[in-house]
């Protein structure tokens, strides 16, 4: 199982590949990950690599060999949804984060592409965590619990 | 023994510790930095005494600490990123010839692509530049293991060894088997000895020795259990290391093609020449894969020429198969195997991607980075001015639309370059930007060459009292060791005014106060500073944001557009991000309508 996980600096993306690789070690599992660490975790785009089983050697997934991608930013998930096997699991977080330099997008150009691939595509709205805690801080672990309870039950 | 869920840098850090290190140092630098923190947390966690861990000021402190207390007999660590190799390389040369007592190895890690990095540079060369064995690992789980097979060698051989992780190493994480049990080692102490002074005469005996050791050493590591052959094709070879193994395995598997003969060589320095040889023999062709220098493909080269074997090899040096730079990807290497071995591969299509957005990394909400260098760029707009950055999180001042580093080289450098571009073009001024970290690390002696030569610059220190880049270490000035004991706070202004040169100490985040002390510097002559004092966001939580008055709001969009805050977002009207927002209320003193407070 390959679960690419994907975001900007600051959303928490290294802390959900470590949440979800420390729980499949506790189900008795091998895991290995790779992390994005260093000057992109300001901002730029991050990635998690999480490979759970003992067939793997390379710390990162191949392109086309991901199960399922977390994606918490919509236009980070289309960059990445290379990775993605044809019929993977996309979780989205359908809230755009513009870039901080200049030049705003819309988010919702990302999601209608990411509707128009032949993938399980769910959206996942940030706007509840928001409502719930004041802040999208933990976007990154109601993801990771998402998915883990649609996928491992 | 616990199995334990490690990042390579911690494999390594646990790896050393098990082998009885008692003295690690180090200076920050992606991708190394977290190897000395958790030697510093597992300590905390066993409530472990005797053994000792520092942040040097640089690289080649740290090299020269480690060495003194090796020359004692206790085992000991330096950790550094590849470019700190180039600061630590006047002791290291040196003590290739005089050699160690306790094992030393000398960890740099390499970063292809790079990543975070200012060069590609292949330590694996430089391990034959200065003859020190070399140890290259595949993955953590095997980095743990071969940083203890490190110290043995280097306290058999009496040399520090190097050490060489990639990124890719560092930051990918494995379950491993730890042995909670570390090894203790009991230093003689230090004998007074010639052997420990370098002279012409001593280094002549050395350097003959240097060779014949290195030529037995690439016999006895040609039985060292991590260079090894395995599969069974008798046409088909592929040497390869480091990290380029496991993507090897990768790509072989996905082919259906893990018969081909793999040679993996783990110490490219001494090259384990008859295990190679064996290696040529066995197979008709050998594909070499590997990042950055063809260090293996060149020793295959050069051992099949001068052997008079006849076989094909290629790589990425004469045949151009790979990439010559850069990082490699399964993805690449499968369809580059594929076509070596001539099987079938249907590269996958990229997928068409609807235009995204770009995001190179910027300066954090708050970050009073920000604020120094827009106020320097307020107080020089119109005039003739360079402004020379340096190495940290403020090199992101580049970035639009702050676009405020017109020069970065490597530590410390911008005070240097700056004292160049003044000598060599008068009519400009010439500003230095230094952070808190670097100005101890190698800021202070490009500062003492302006005072003595009387160059003319404007000193900028951005002071944020951490090393804010790598992940927030301690440094000189900050009053706390590595090993969180209270030391001595070093003062930046103390300093310049002990070299002559009396600062303007301001808090950036007084926009006015700023720009006034940065033009009141400018107009004066020779070195001149100002002292930016103000604790980075992700060290001192600041609590608070500011919010919108929309009715005095006009939407205009110019405080983002001014200063590029990522908590500042323009809609309507001006949107404010709580969750990023710290409330320096820099974009409020921007705002000309007053609508942020």
């Amino acid at each position: 199982m390959n679960i690419l996980i994907c975001g900007i600096g600051g959303q928490g993306v290294v802390y959900a590949s470590k949440l979800l690789a420390n729980r499949a070690l506790q189900r008795g599992e091998t895991v290995h990950t790779a992390e994005t660490i260093g000057m992109a975790q300001r901002g730029g785009s991050v990635v998690s690599h999480v490979r759970i089983g003992d067939d793997c050697y390379s710390p990162l997934i191949p392109a086309g060999g991901a199960d399922i991608i977390i994606g918490l930013e919509p236009a980070e998930t289309v960059r990445n949804i290379g990775y993605l096997k044809p019929g993977g699991i996309v979780a989205v977080s359908t809230r755009g984060v513009a870039p901080t330099t200049g030049g705003d997008y819309a988010p919702e150009a990302m999601l209608a592409y990411l509707g128009s691939l032949n993938i399980n595509l769910i959206a996942v709205d940030a706007e509840q965590v928001f409502r719930r805690d004041g802040s999208y801080r933990n976007l990154n672990v109601e993801m990771v619990n998402a998915v883990e309870h649609l996928t491992l039950k | 023994m616990p199995i334990r869920l490690l990042m390579g840098n911690e494999a390594i850090a646990l790896g050393a510790l098990a082998a009885g290190v008692s003295v690690a140092a180090g200076y920050p630098g992606t991708p190394s930095t977290e190897v000395l923190e958790t030697i510093a947390k597992e300590l905390d966690r066993h409530a472990k005494t005797g053994i000792y861990v520092e942040w040097s000021v640089n690289e080649k402190a740290a090299l020269e600490v480690a060495a003194g207390a090796s020359y004692t007999g206790a085992r000991t660590l330096v950790t550094m990123k590849q470019v700190g190799l180039n600061v630590a390389s006047d002791p290291l040369m040196s003590l290739a010839y005089i050699g160690v007592k306790g094992g030393m190895v000398v960890l740099v890690a390499d970063d292809p692509g790079p990543i975070s990095s200012q060069t590609e540079q292949d330590t694996r060369t430089f391990a034959k530049y200065s003859k020190l064995p070399c140890f290259d690992p595949s993955s953590p789980e095997e980095a743990y293991q071969m940083i203890q097979d490190a110290f043995e060698l280097s306290e058999e051989l009496r040399t520090p060894v190097l050490f060489r992780p990639t990124t890719r190493l560092c930051h990918a994480t494995a379950p491993i088997d730890v042995q909670d049990v570390w090894k203790t080692v009991n230093p003689e102490g230090f004998i007074k000895d010639p052997k420990w002074v370098i002279f012409p005469r001593l280094s002549v005996k050395a350097h003959a020795e240097l060779e014949v050791r290195n030529r037995a050493l690439s016999k006895q590591l040609s039985d060292y259990k991590f260079n090894s052959v395995e599969g069974r094709s008798e046409a088909f070879g592929i040497a390869t290391g480091g990290v380029c193994y496991a993507y090897v395995k990768e790509a072989l598997k996905r082919l259906g093609a893990e018969w081909v003969r793999v040679l993996k060589i783990a110490t490219p320095f001494p090259f384990p020449q008859p295990l190679a040889l064996d290696f040529i023999d066995s197979v008709e062709r050998v594909f070499v894969v590997e990042e950055l220098d063809p260090v293996i493909e060149r020793e295959l080269l050069y051992l099949a020429g001068s052997s008079g074997r006849t076989l094909d090899i290629c790589g990425k040096e004469i045949t151009e198969n790979l990439p010559a730079s850069g990082e490699y990807t399964v993805e690449m290497l499968t369809e580059k195997i594929a076509a070596y071995l001539g099987l079938p591969y249907e590269v996958p299509q990229a997928p068409i991607l609807p235009p995204l957005p770009v995001r190179p990394p910027v300066l954090c909400a708050g970050c009073p980075h920000r604020a120094s260098f827009y106020a320097v760029k307020k107080a020089m707009s119109g005039k003739k001015s360079v402004f020379c950055g340096d190495i940290g999180c403020y090199t992101l001042g580049n970035a639009l639309p702050l676009d405020m580093v017109d020069t970065c080289l490597c530590m410390g450098a911008g005070i240097t370059i700056a004292q160049g571009i003044a000598r060599a073009q008068a009519d400009t001024t010439a500003f230095a930007f230094v952070g808190d970290s670097t100005f101890f690390a190698s800021g202070i002696t490009g500062i003492i060459n302006a005072v003595y030569n009387k160059n003319d610059i404007v000193l900028i220190v951005l002071d944020n009292r951490i090393t804010a880049m790598t992940g927030g270490q301690t440094h000189p000035g900050i009053g706390k060791t590595l090993m969180n004991q209270p030391t001595a706070a070093l003062n930046i202004p103390a300093i310049l005014r002990s070299v002559g040169i009396e600062p303007r100490v301001v808090n950036p985040l007084n926009l006015g106060e700023a720009i006034a002390a940065v033009k009141a510097a400018a107009a004066e002559s020779g070195v001149r500073a100002v002292v930016f004092e103000y604790p980075c966001v992700n060290v001192e939580k600041p609590s608070g944001t500011v919010s919108v008055n929309t009715d005095k709001c006009t939407g205009c969009g110019l405080c983002r557009r001014e200063i590029g805050c990522p908590a500042l977002k323009i809609g309507e009207k001006a949107e404010i991000d709580g969750s990023l927002c710290t409330g320096c209320s820099l974009c409020a003193q921007v705002c000309p309508f007053d609508a942020i407070n």
